[in-house]
């Protein structure tokens, strides 16, 4: 199973993550940091993964 | 279609380091030259007028990879040396030290460099900022300097201004043509800009025309028109121009940038990526966005067009700027002079949103703090809503 690990201090607040995998991720309203909702279930691994390609910042990290 | 064995990408900046990266996940066993200019390892620009300049990262936090994930890359890394001239028929280019490289695929991930007018001496104390070196530089003269001269007053000048504030340089004036940041944002948020810096302390001097910016052994002089200005340091913030110096006389689209389709391809078996890049906009006029996120958009679309499988990429353009306690961003398309309206907050809310008109569309959205809400005003851009858009 896949583990999303998220480094908050070099989130740039992008909302790609959201934008990938709505289901893992949302984020702070102001400044708009990541906020991983819950760890991604089996099946969910490949958006989990999509967001970490995709973030500006990378600031999410998939262990596999 | 069938993977070409042999790939070149030319710029190990975030565009070609993460087409480099992208072709490897996507299980690319073919061979991999990179060709890098710096010889840092690839690293990321944002934090350099951030957190780097800030002293709150150090340089290794700005990196995109590391030595061991680079060996796992499987590449010919070679950096250190710039490319010279690019020949397109022969699928070869040539670097600064004379080596003659030859592939199948061509990337031209050359990035861009910083405007310096003739009227500016960059030395020890003037200064541009644009690579992890400039960085340094001038993190160590804020920390020496009492008064900072910024000339631009776009993002850059801008992040500069605000991180100088925070390592208490006491003086600090922004100097440049037009308001903070208006062909960025519009008039609207410049004026929420301007009211930010005047906060902190920042002296800004709108309309000035600079005639000269000089360093010396102890300080360095901004000459207007009319008067001149000294200062501790002087910072030199006026955009980016692609480089494409090294493609003069081949057969490739320079509009200025690289001029790429919308799976960034300039021309048989070359495609253009990141800063350097022209990509079509979505009226399908090729203009350069040089942002940090489409490198990374554009990049993926690349690889994958490689590969024989990518589907064009409608670009929605996404930036950010810290400055402060205020993170701006920004989707799509915005500017001055454009008709706005309220997503969320007003004028002198502590956060706001507000989408801009661009013909008869919503052309783009800007956040004041307010991260949520401009993310969701993205997908007003990126489906074309028609303008007036009404919230709903």
């Amino acid at each position: 199973m896949s583990t999303v690990e998220i480094d908050a201090d070099r989130c740039v607040g992008g909302g790609q993550c959201v934008l990938a995998a709505p289901d893992l991720f949302d984020q702070d309203e102001m400044d708009g940091t990541v906020i991983l909702l819950r760890q991604p279930e089996a099946g969910e691994a490949a958006d989990a993964v999509q967001a970490e390609r995709v973030c500006p910042a990378r600031a999410i990290h998939v262990v596999r | 279609m069938k993977p070409p064995g042999r790939v070149l990408v030319v710029g190990a900046g975030v565009a070609g380091f993460t087409v480099v990266d992208e072709l490897r996940h996507a299980g690319f066993d073919g061979s991999i030259t990179l060709v890098g200019a710096e010889t840092h390892l690839p690293y990321d620009r944002p934090p350099l007028s951030k957190q780097v300049l800030l002293g709150t990262w150090s340089h290794e936090r700005a990196a995109l990879t590391t030595a061991q994930q680079l060996d796992e890359l499987d590449l010919d890394l070679r950096l250190g040396v710039a490319a010279r001239t690019l020949d397109i028929p022969r699928r070869t280019v040539t670097l600064e030290d004379g080596t003659e490289l030859a592939a199948d695929e061509i990337v031209v991930a050359t990035g861009s460099h910083a405007v310096v007018p003739a009227w500016t001496t960059l030395g020890a104390r003037v200064v541009a900022l644009r690579t992890l070196g400039d960085a340094r530089h001038l993190g160590t003269l804020l920390r020496t300097s009492h008064r900072l001269a910024v000339v631009g007053t776009g993002f850059l000048g801008l992040e500069v201004a605000a991180a100088a504030r925070a390592v208490g340089v006491g003086d600090v004036v922004v100097s440049g043509p037009l308001e903070p940041m208006v062909a960025a944002v519009g008039e609207t948020v410049s004026a929420r800009i301007r009211g930010l810096h005047e906060e902190h302390g920042v002296a800004l001097d709108v309309g000035a025309q600079v005639v000269e910016v000089a360093g010396d052994e102890t300080g360095a002089t901004v000459r207007f028109a009319d008067r001149s200005a000294r200062a501790d340091a002087a910072v030199v913030a006026l955009g980016a121009r692609p480089n494409v110096a090294w493609l003069a006389g081949t057969e490739l689209t320079v509009v200025p940038g690289v001029a790429v389709d919308a799976r960034g391809r300039a021309a048989p078996g070359i495609h253009a990526v990141g800063e350097v890049c022209a990509w079509p906009d979505r009226e399908g006029r090729c203009r350069r966005v040089d942002h940090r996120q489409t490198a990374g958009e554009q990049a993926r679309t690349v690889a994958a067009d490689l590969l024989g499988d990518a589907d064009p990429l409608a670009l929605v353009p996404y930036w950010w700027s810290d400055q402060y306690d205020v993170r701006v961003q920004a989707y799509g398309v915005t500017g001055s002079g454009r008709e706005e309206r309220w997503l969320a907050g007003d004028r002198d809310a502590p956060t706001f949103a507000l989408a801009q008109r661009d013909g008869d569309l919503v052309g783009g959205v800007v956040g004041w703090n307010a991260a949520r809400v401009t993310r969701e005003g993205r997908a007003l851009v990126a489906t074309s809503t028609p303008w007036p858009h009404r919230a709903a």
